[in-house]
């Protein structure tokens, strides 16, 4: 609601039909997608039925509403639908014409019946575009908010499962559910939620991200530090973390709140699997994070200066494969990781068909060509293939491209002081960690502060039977999730 | 609230001075060059002795420097091709050669990756040569402790133009052949660390010895250093270099040949314990005792005989216990006499378990009164076969 109209009492229906309707089409603007229909019914009361085509379930209209409205002998015909209710305030009904409700008003009345009718064509539910895995439930968040919040609600049939349902946007109107079981969820980040979000002030919600970015604690770090997830299997298993997810209407990108920089290592299917398997796979993306951000930089402060480092042979191979590459190894990493990052662009812009194509025969042939044509060595091209596929191998998209970014600071920071710098970034880069916070949880946690019994899942991704306690640093109402 | 503009000279100092300084130390990796091998020297002696002895630059040193592209051909230069270049030069000491070498070459030389030093016994005979050459690469930064130290027969130089059939640089071809332990007739690797040690602890050493021929090396034998003036004093031969692996007990394999019950048999040596007890009672005629345990299996016998037979085993058993008591003997004798330089660690053995002994007599051990050639070493060998080979015939006898 808009600051004048707190000040002027809100605009109400009057009890002249004719005027109604008249106000309602001139607010709209005599929009051409308002459909108004008048219908007279048995015992003889006008009616003047509202909704948005496009918007509403036609045959609902037609076949039951329509039909129950003209069918009615009496005075105030019974509706044969679920979700009715009403309202005489003027600004109610027309947003709930314009999320697609019918709303419906007789004559002489000063009062309006909101029917739920909603109804669109969306997407069906389909396989998460950007979390797919192996084993595991193949259904995704859609852009609809109703689907969305049914996933979840499917997932865990607790009573205590909460949707806290609001509208955000001044102008979008857009619907946002703060989502947490009750006696799990923490109180005080339960109350710091929802004291955030009240703060939202844009006219337009367009996706999670605008509200990501208005509830993130540190705007300037490149970690994120609430994570997006198209899985509900994921968000539903936050939440009996004693995790917060916030569902927004038109993306299939949910949030889950607060994150520590550990749980972007997780996967949903480190759970599906057998314990040592997930256990070694998460070894290996610790590997993959670590060569994704340094690597290229250990490239550039090996072969600029610290060359005894390296195993003799090596050394030698290297050297001889710099032969005659007329730039220094700096502006070589850096031009074949900037070619990669365009690789990895312009595969997402182009159709899909071809980008696949182009993905596979760019990095292919700008590799090869320009090996062969002396422009940089084959190592380098060894380097930088590394380095991408490490980073395609992180879990959570939003956090292998803040690591990505971090990549080309490090190797400013090995062309300048070599081994030093890269020492010296890795420990600012921890310094920035540790003094990073996520609703009020800090990012290095469990590590520091240190909570040994939430190492169980960490790295090492315990047997089921042994997580029986729900995580320590979430201070969750429930301790326990086995008796 | 400060303008932007005045930031602007701050901040870019700032940049600057990180560019300046930082950059300070890069070279590209194909701008190094890579020395592998070093041979060091005197000078051939058709320069004519008197001038020699004048002689400012006394050294003939050689670098071997990587090229590791290999020759460029016309072909694929792929794996393997690396490719070396000698720099040879008369030098009087290791930094007048490096000046020498940056002066001629466009990638200055570097040290890192060296693998050998190599140096000729008439160096490590004369003067204060083979420390005053060391010198260089001990106090060198991003020298390695585990450089190799050879001592060269002749000319040390030569060693360097070697041909390998597996390797590509001579360097490492003897880097390898001196670090592998599968042979008795030399001594484990000797490493810089190991020879800086020396020097700073006084006492002789044997360092390994190598020999080239018709292109290609041998390391074998061992040369005996004495630890005061760190002069080389003699040679062991490749019988005395066993005898004297078998003494200290180093962790070397091998085998060795005897004649046994009648016939001639190879044992492969498995495992050497070797643990040497003094009797300082009398400190001018230190008796010491050395148990020798050795575990062998029998890689090659002559004729036919029937190793399944208890007496035979212990036959062979025994004589191979005499045949290793005889070539310690040998290579005791050899350094207690000959050489008269203690590299077979009684004198290590008395200052750890006997210091006040050591005390007495450590001014005159193998100098002054010598009572190195004085004590009695007596050497029992123990010899434990561990199996006879794969199968227990190879001929129908």
């Amino acid at each position: 609601m808009s600051d004048t109209q707190s000040a002027v009492p809100p605009a109400m229906l009057t009890m002249d039909l004719r005027e109604n309707i008249a106000l309602i089409r001139a607010k709209l603007g005599n929009a051409s997608d308002l459909l108004v229909s008048e219908h007279r019914s048995k015992s003889g009361i006008l009616y003047a039925v509202f909704c948005i085509d496009g918007l509403s379930s036609r045959p609902l209209i037609q076949e039951h509403l329509l039909e129950a409205l003209i069918g009615s002998d009496a005075d105030n015909a019974q509706l044969p639908v679920q979700e009715v209710r009403t309202s005489d305030l003027l600004d109610e009904v027309l947003i709930a014409i314009l999320s697609g409700d019918t709303a419906v008003l007789s004559e002489d009345f000063a009062c309006a019946r909101i029917v739920g009718t909603k109804f669109w064509n969306s997407r069906s539910v389909e396989e998460p575009q950007t979390e797919a895995l192996i084993r595991g439930p193949r259904d995704g968040f859609t852009e609809d908010f109703r689907t969305n919040t049914a996933l979840v609600r499917r997932r865990l049939r607790d009573p205590n499962l909460r949707f806290e349902t609001f509208q955000l946007g001044r102008r979008s109107r857009t619907d946002v559910a703060v989502v947490y079981v009750e006696g799990i969820v923490n109180d005080k980040l339960l109350q710091e939620v929802r004291r955030r979000i009240h703060t939202i002030d844009v006219d337009e919600v367009a996706g999670s991200g605008f509200i990501e970015q208005w509830l993130t604690d540190n705007q300037l770090s490149p970690f994120p530090q609430i994570m997006s997830t198209e899985r509900p299997d994921k968000l539903s298993a936050a939440l009996l973390q004693g995790k917060v997810g916030i569902v927004v209407d038109n993306t299939p990108f949910q949030l889950i709140l607060p994150m520590t920089l550990f749980s972007f290592f997780h996967s949903p299917e480190d759970y599906y699997q057998n314990w040592i398997i997930s256990t070694a796979i998460r070894v290996m993306r610790f590997g993959a994070a670590f060569l994704a951000t340094f690597m290229p930089a250990f490239y550039i402060a090996l072969t600029e200066f610290h060359h005894g480092m390296l195993p003799s042979e090596l050394a030698f191979s290297i050297a001889g494969s710099r032969e005659g590459v007329p730039f220094p190894s700096v502006v070589e990493a850096f031009a074949m990781e900037a070619t990669l990052e365009l690789l990895r662009e312009a595969g997402i812009r182009l159709p899909r068909p071809i980008g696949q194509t182009i993905g596979i025969v760019g990095g292919l042939v700008i590799g090869e060509a320009a090996v062969r044509a002396g422009i940089v060595s084959p190592i380098m091209v060894i380097v930088v293939a590394i380095t991408a596929i490490s980073s395609f191998s992180l879990p959570s998209y939003t956090f292998a491209i803040s690591l990505r970014l971090l990549r080309f600071l490090i190797m400013v920071s090995a062309a300048l002081f070599g081994l030093y710098g890269i020492v010296l970034a890795y420990i600012m880069l921890n310094v920035h960690i540790a003094n990073l916070m996520s609703f009020g949880i800090p990012y290095s946690t469990p590590f520091a502060p240190t909570f040994l019994a939430d190492w169980k899942d960490l790295i090492l991704r315990a047997p089921l039977r042994l997580l029986s306690g729900r995580p320590k640093m979430m201070r969750t109402k429930d301790k326990n999730r086995m008796k | 609230m400060v303008s932007p503009r005045r930031l602007r000279a701050p901040l870019l100092a700032v940049v600057f001075a990180l560019l300046a300084n930082g950059c300070w130390d890069r070279v590209e990796i194909n701008n190094r060059g890579f020395v592998a091998g070093v041979s060091i020297d005197t000078l051939p002696a058709e320069d004519g002795t008197e001038e020699r002895a004048k002689s400012a630059a006394p050294y003939r040193i050689c670098y071997q420097i990587v090229v590791p592209g290999g020759q460029s051909g016309d072909g694929e230069s792929s794996k393997g091709s690396t490719g070396y270049s000698n720099l040879c030069g008369k030098a009087a000491s290791l930094s007048a050669f490096h000046q020498y070498a940056t002066d001629k070459l466009s990638r200055p030389p570097f040290y890192d990756h060296l693998k050998v030093i190599l140096v000729s016994d008439q160096v490590a005979r004369k003067g204060t040569g083979f420390a005053d050459m060391l010198d260089f690469f001990m106090r060198g930064a991003g020298v390695r402790r585990s450089i190799k130290i050879l001592v060269a027969k002749g000319n040390a130089s030569e060693a360097l133009n070697s041909e390998s059939p597996n390797e590509g640089l001579p360097a490492s071809d003897i880097e390898k052949i001196s670090g592998n332990r599968s042979s008795l007739e030399k001594l484990p690797a000797t490493q810089i660390g190991f020879i800086h040690e020396r020097f700073m602890n006084e006492t002789s050493y044997a360092v390994q010895s190598l020999e080239t021929s018709d292109k290609s090396v041998l390391v074998s034998g061992s040369a005996i250093f004495d630890g005061k003036t760190n002069r080389q004093w003699g040679a062991l031969n490749p019988r005395q270099t066993t005898g004297l692996n078998f003494l200290r007990g180093y962790h070397m394999r091998g085998m060795i040949t005897l004649e046994s019950a009648g016939s001639s048999i190879s044992l492969n040596i498995y495992e050497i314990k070797s643990r040497i007890r003094a009797d300082v009672r009398d400190p001018e005629h230190i008796r010491f005792e050395a148990t020798i345990n050795v575990v062998v299996g029998i890689r090659e016998s002559s004729g036919t005989i029937d190793l399944v037979q208890k007496t035979v085993m212990d036959r062979i058993q025994h004589d191979a216990a005499s045949e290793i008591e005889s070539m310690i003997e040998d290579a005791v004798d050899a350094l207690q006499h000959d050489i008269g330089k203690d590299a077979l660690g009684l004198g290590e053995e008395l200052k750890q378990n006997h210091p006040r002994t050591w005390e007495k007599v450590k001014s005159d051990w193998d100098q002054g009164k010598m009572l190195l050639s004085a004590c009695e070493v007596r050497a029992h060998a123990t010899v434990g076969i561990r199996l006879t080979g794969t199968v227990d015939q190879t001929e129908r006898g």
